[in-house]
């Protein structure tokens, strides 16, 4: 062997140096890819928020120069004072459709009448008690509420609402915190509703109607004004005076939004009092659009709250048995089949949820519940009679066959309980379970929580159960073999080591079934009823965060109200979620250093 | 007594064996249940003849079904166009998604970077997928979209090009909404390859990115493959997000076109995800189309099935490979 | 140690850490050229750590710090700016278990010369003949040169490893209890093999069989705990040691 007979591969140095770019490169590269997971959820949060941030921006104004204009008063003749009302026609608002007609003399007396029928007043009563001297008056858009401000700077705002006899009438809804000053005008918005209002020392102040507070205030030296008024895209608010036209310029994209409005009861225009609504189209124009997101947020509680009621013991015990009790090779078949679970795409779960167990549960109410109750009962049965039946079957049923026999039993057991349920049901009610809860003023929907809980629990048993057999088969086994060894039962070692070990894990598992069940949106959007109220009613439909976005965001304007405040609830989806996860990743990575430690 | 024999356990041992057996009985009852209602929509029951024959028709109608259009009431506009967004796809997450996976099992050094990358791994794959959409819908859609449309078709605004939901908004949705599947099942096979052979790599000189390039990713390439079917078979089944980011009830015309570059990317695309909710809740004519759906629904969930179970089979055969793991003392 | 030798290696006040785990205690050595060099001593006393840090494989591993230096021909390796690659291809090492890279056996061979660039294939069929030829294997596999090397026996699997070491000219070798997973037979194929290599590079072994550290080497030194107890000619170690507990461990007493 002659060393010089061989070339000698020394490499040459620009070989070397390209390899040590290459790998620079590559490392700079693979460091990019890593943290733009980071980045992608940092992103997220950052779009999501820019979105939203303008919503809670507040409002800017800003004076324009004065124009010099001559003011054309308004030379509309005042109306008949009705027939019967004792009142001096001081003021006088007609609503934008002309359909009504405010009459009211300064101390307050008012007349409510429909010019179309002028047959006296619809109503007649006064709108203040305090001997106050009315100053202003008049009809927000939309002929749904009036303001009327006061000499002592108060300001109230009444709604057009139906009494008992479904007679129209005014009723006060709020009264906003008083000025200094007298409110002299009033100007409402155009297509929403917001207003302004211009007191007696030349304070301007800018409201929107569900909201007390002003959303900007401003202090002029007009003290000759006479008329407020806003124009056509509400732009720009114009005070008159006798030969001036005073302008200033209103930058208020999103006057419906507010933390009050979002989740605090708001008295909207229409309603008899104070509530949650949710509502943002209506084929009427002018419509007022109400965005609480309470029922929504709720709604998509209530439905994971259902949803994890059936699917974490469900997840945590079939864990417990497969991680356990159960030896390497069925346990992973089994694992294997568990987690096809999370193959169904929740759209075929949603429609299937709907258009077939929604009806079925609807006639088999009774036999549903029954069976909760029975069939763990059977199970215990059948483990009673286990051991006193010949050893040869025992035998054969071990290792992975006994959930075979189980699924058998069960099979067997759950059509025994839908016969008897049947019989059960004709002979304790006379219509049937269904009939006799709208009897007793249960309402039932077909699309409720109920099937929410089942079908979503369906989607969320195998990542609950994925995580919580993991940990458990990861506690280490010495430590339950040292308590088999000690003459503690299989279940003992399990109930005294594993479980409490593994709980922790456990409850990460929960929490990020918890966090997908919150996420799910095919289910809840195709099996419940998506109307959006405000219970935790087992029987009743609800309507989510994530249907809702699934629903309205395609149409929603960009940029605007209805279309942020969707954001509102995408970031609120992606704060709860990351909230769950983050906790779940770290409780697990913690247990993973503690399993190492023992 | 009875005390004492649940003391011992026992009962609680069968209870948990119940809950095992009742996950299995949903699984199994499901799909019995979609494939009773759908192998038999297409069996010509009220024709005469023998059953031959009927075999025959039934087949034929499958595959009118199978390959007609919308209009002709078969689904394969939502085929083609669920094939094409999850390839899309794949095409856009597999490179990031495997050099995450690389950085986080190979270049990592266990510490609060580590950790943070992991957290917001799983988080990411715990964000709902709707909020992608959402996402998709206003930062895909109308802000790159948008600016591409500024940039380069310029002439055809207002009308917008790019800047409305399509195919490529769709995909890249879908990739981000698989990001950390891909990164979870790679890293694992990573994790599969035996120590030893990266330090044999580095004891002959090699660099970093050498042994990676040479050693380590060729033999993660299964792991990769898996990944990349668990994406596609977690992708398949999406709608919710994909609703605003391009993914509609019918189409007019396939995203296909026979000049070049033959893939219409801005153009909105059906899937079998979408033509289920929507001829399944959304069509007014849901008690008729009933059927049709859960052939639709069987073909998704073969689709699925068949992915899931390949890369299954892979894990496992990856699993066997290494299955004798060693590392330097 | 007599001063005609020149010191290949020279280790100069070596410490090495794993996390908390003090390893190696202030180790210095001059490793002979081409001359076999044995490490011996109980499990646990650092001699494989010993071995990694000639060529700086403990940095792969996590949480490891060493402080002291290592010379190489007179130049320290664990100074700023020296090409790792560059080194591990002079100071190759092969590990207990063989780890031949699941691809042919001529392609494990070609692996390393790859990597240096050679790319021409009239060359690279040259250089992997005379490195097979080199660790006596190729009599064995020159007809099964484009099989897969995971199939060839564990003496084989190692004397390929060596093969791929010694293909790309390193001047030192390093061999981490390179028989200790081998039957009786590959061993002695393998020392014999140490044996021819000498001759041209500086070997350095670790092994945990006296009679092997014995048969082969020039050198020979005892570490215990992570520190250097004795390091000498090997016949002097085996028949006279000066410290009383190299005598313990060489005669069996512990260890």
């Amino acid at each position: 062997m002659n060393k010089t007979a061989l070339i000698p591969p020394i490499m040459p140095k620009q070989l070397l140096r390209r390899r040590r770019w290459y790998n620079r490169l590559f490392r700079a590269l693979i460091a990019v890819a890593g943290s733009s997971v980071v980045l992608m959820l940092a992103a997220l949060f950052i779009y999501l928020f820019s979105e939203v941030l303008p919503l809670f921006r507040g409002v800017s104004g800003s004076p324009l120069q004065p124009l010099a204009a001559t003011y054309q008063a308004n030379n509309a003749e005042l109306p008949v004072v009705q027939a019967g009302w004792p009142g001096v026609a001081d003021f006088s608002a007609s609503s934008a459709s002309g359909d009504y007609q405010l009459l009211a003399s300064k101390n307050g007396l008012a007349c409510l009448f429909s010019p179309a029928s002028p047959a006296g007043c619809l109503q007649q009563w006064s709108l203040t008690d305090t001997g106050d001297t009315l100053t202003s008056l008049s009809w927000l858009t939309a002929d749904q509420a009036v303001l009327a401000g006061y000499q002592s700077g108060r300001l109230q705002q009444w709604f057009l609402l139906a009494d008992n006899q479904g007679n129209l009438m005014l009723r006060l809804a709020r009264e906003l915190p008083a000025q200094p000053a007298a409110i002299i005008h009033i100007a409402a918005e155009h297509n929403r509703r917001g207003f302004a209002t211009l007191s007696a020392d030349g304070q301007l102040a800018l409201y929107y109607s569900a909201t007390a507070k002003p959303l900007w205030r401003y202090a002029t030296e007009i003290t000759d004004a006479v008329d407020l008024v806003f124009s056509a895209n509400n732009q720009i608010l114009s005070v008159y005076s006798a030969e001036q036209q005073h302008r200033f310029a209103l930058d208020n994209p999103h006057p419906e939004i507010s933390w009050q409005t979002l989740w605090h009861s708001v008295w909207y225009e229409g309603f008899a009092g104070p509530d949650y609504v949710w509502q943002t189209s209506s084929a009427a124009d002018g419509y007022q659009p109400k965005f609480s997101l309470l029922p929504l947020t709720s709604g998509t509680l209530k439905a994971a709250f259902y949803a994890m009621l059936f699917a974490a013991p469900l997840a945590i015990m079939a864990a417990i048995y497969t991680a356990c009790f159960l030896p390497a090779g069925p346990r992973r078949r089994i694992k294997g089949l568990i987690e096809l679970m999370a193959a169904f795409p929740t759209v075929i779960l949603g429609f299937i949820a709907a258009v077939w167990l929604a009806p079925v549960i609807e006639n088999h109410l009774l036999a549903l519940l029954l069976w909760v109750v029975v069939a763990p009962l059977s199970i215990l049965a059948l483990a009673a009679v286990w051991p006193r039946l010949p050893q040869s079957w025992q035998q054969r049923c071990s290792g992975g066959a006994e959930v075979l026999l189980l699924m058998v039993w069960l099979v067997l057991v759950s059509n025994l309980v839908f016969v008897v349920a049947g019989q059960l049901d004709s002979w304790l009610f006379s219509d049937g379970l269904r009939l006799y809860l709208d009897q007793q003023g249960i309402y039932y929907e077909q699309r409720n929580a109920l099937i929410i809980g089942i079908a979503m629990g369906f989607a969320v048993v195998p990542g609950i159960y994925a995580i919580a057999d993991d940990v458990l088969h990861q506690v280490p086994r010495h430590l339950t073999r040292g308590a088999l060894a000690l003459g503690a039962t299989p279940w003992q070692a399990v109930v005294r080591i594993s479980l409490p070990l593994a709980a922790p894990g456990l409850i990460a598992a929960a929490l990020v079934g918890l966090g997908r069940a919150i996420g799910e949106t095919m289910i809840l959007l195709m099996a419940t009823g998506n109307s959006p109220v405000m219970n935790f009613n087992l029987f009743e439909g609800l309507r989510s965060l994530t249907a809702t976005l699934a629903m309205e965001l395609s149409e929603a304007t960009v940029g605007s109200s209805h279309f942020r405040v969707l954001f509102v609830a995408a970031l609120l989806l992606l704060l709860f979620t990351f909230v769950a996860n983050t906790a779940a990743e770290v409780i697990r990575q913690r247990l993973r250093k503690k399993y190492q430690r023992l | 007594m009875l005390q004492n024999w649940f003391r011992q356990g026992t009962p609680w041992i069968w209870l948990n064996a119940g809950a095992v057996a009742l996950s299995l009985l949903l699984v199994a009852g499901l799909l019995a249940f979609i494939l009773m209602h759908s192998l038999g929509v297409f069996w010509p029951t009220d024709l005469p003849g023998h059953s031959g024959s009927k075999l025959w028709l039934y087949l034929q109608n499958w595959w009118l079904f199978l390959s007609g259009s919308s209009a002709e009431g078969g689904i394969f506009p939502a085929i083609l166009g669920t094939v094409l967004m999850v390839l899309l796809m794949a095409v856009l997450v597999t490179p990031l998604g495997v050099l995450a996976a690389v950085y986080l099992h190979e270049y990592a050094k266990d510490g609060p970077v580590l950790r943070l990358i992991r957290i917001a791994v799983h988080n990411l794959a715990g964000v709902p997928s709707i909020v992608f959409g959402v996402f998709g819908l206003g930062f895909f859609v109308y802000f790159l979209g948008g600016s591409i449309d500024n940039l380069f078709y310029r002439d055809s605004l207002p009308t917008p090009t790019f800047g409305t939901p399509g195919l490529i908004w769709v995909s890249l949705t879908l990739a981000l909404l698989t990001l950390p599947v891909v990164i979870v099942a790679t890293e694992q096979g990573l994790a599969g390859i035996p120590k030893n052979l990266r330090l044999g790599c580095f004891a002959l000189g090699a660099t970093k990115a050498e042994v990676i390039w040479k050693i380590v990713l060729p033999q993660a390439s299964p792991a990769m493959v898996t990944a990349l079917m668990l994406a596609i078979a977690r992708a398949a089944g999406e709608v919710a997000p994909l609703i605003f980011v391009g993914v509609v009830k019918s189409v007019p015309a396939l995203p296909l076109s026979s000049e070049f570059p033959y893939l219409q990317l801005q153009q909105k695309i059906t899937s079998l995800g979408m033509h289920i909710y929507d001829s399944g809740i959304q069509s007014p004519a849901a008690q008729d189309t009933e059927p049709l759906v859960f052939a639709s629904a069987l073909v998704l969930i073969t689709l699925i099935f068949m992915l899931n179970l390949a890369a299954y089979r892979l894990r496992k055969r990856l699993n066997l490979r290494y299955g004798n793991r060693s590392v330097v003392e | 140690m007599k001063t005609e030798v020149t010191a290949k290696l020279e280790v100069q006040d070596l410490s090495l850490r794993f996390a908390d785990k003090t390893v190696l205690q202030h180790i210095s050595m001059r490793i002979p050229e081409h001359k076999i060099t044995a490490f011996i001593g109980p499990s646990g006393c650092g001699k494989s750590s010993l071995l990694r840090s000639f060529n700086r494989m403990n940095e792969l591993l996590e949480d490891t710090s060493t402080d002291g230096r290592v010379l190489l021909d007179g130049a320290d390796i664990y100074q700023a700016g020296v090409e790792v690659a560059e080194l591990r291809r002079r100071v190759g090492i092969v590990f207990q278990k063989p780890n031949p890279f699941p691809h042919s056996v001529y392609e494990n061979v070609a692996f390393g010369l790859r990597l240096q660039g050679i790319k021409q294939p009239r060359k690279l069929d040259e250089l992997v003949e005379s490195a097979l030829k080199k660790a006596a294997l190729w009599d064995e596999v020159r007809d099964r040169l484009h099989h897969s090397a995971v199939n060839l026996s564990g003496g084989q699997q190692q004397r390929l490893v060596i093969a791929r070491a010694i293909a790309i000219e390193p001047e030192v070798l390093l061999l981490d209890e390179p028989a200790s997973a081998l039957d009786p037979i590959s061993t002695l194929k393998i020392e014999e093999l140490m044996y021819d290599l000498k001759q041209h590079y500086t070997l350095v072994i670790v092994t945990h069989n006296m009679q092997q550290a014995a048969r082969v080497s020039d050198y020979t030194a005892f570490l215990n705990m992570g520190q250097l107890v004795e390091f000498d000619e090997t016949n002097k170690m085996f028949t006279d040691p000066s410290q009383r507990a190299t005598e313990d461990y060489i005669t069996g007493r512990f260890g």
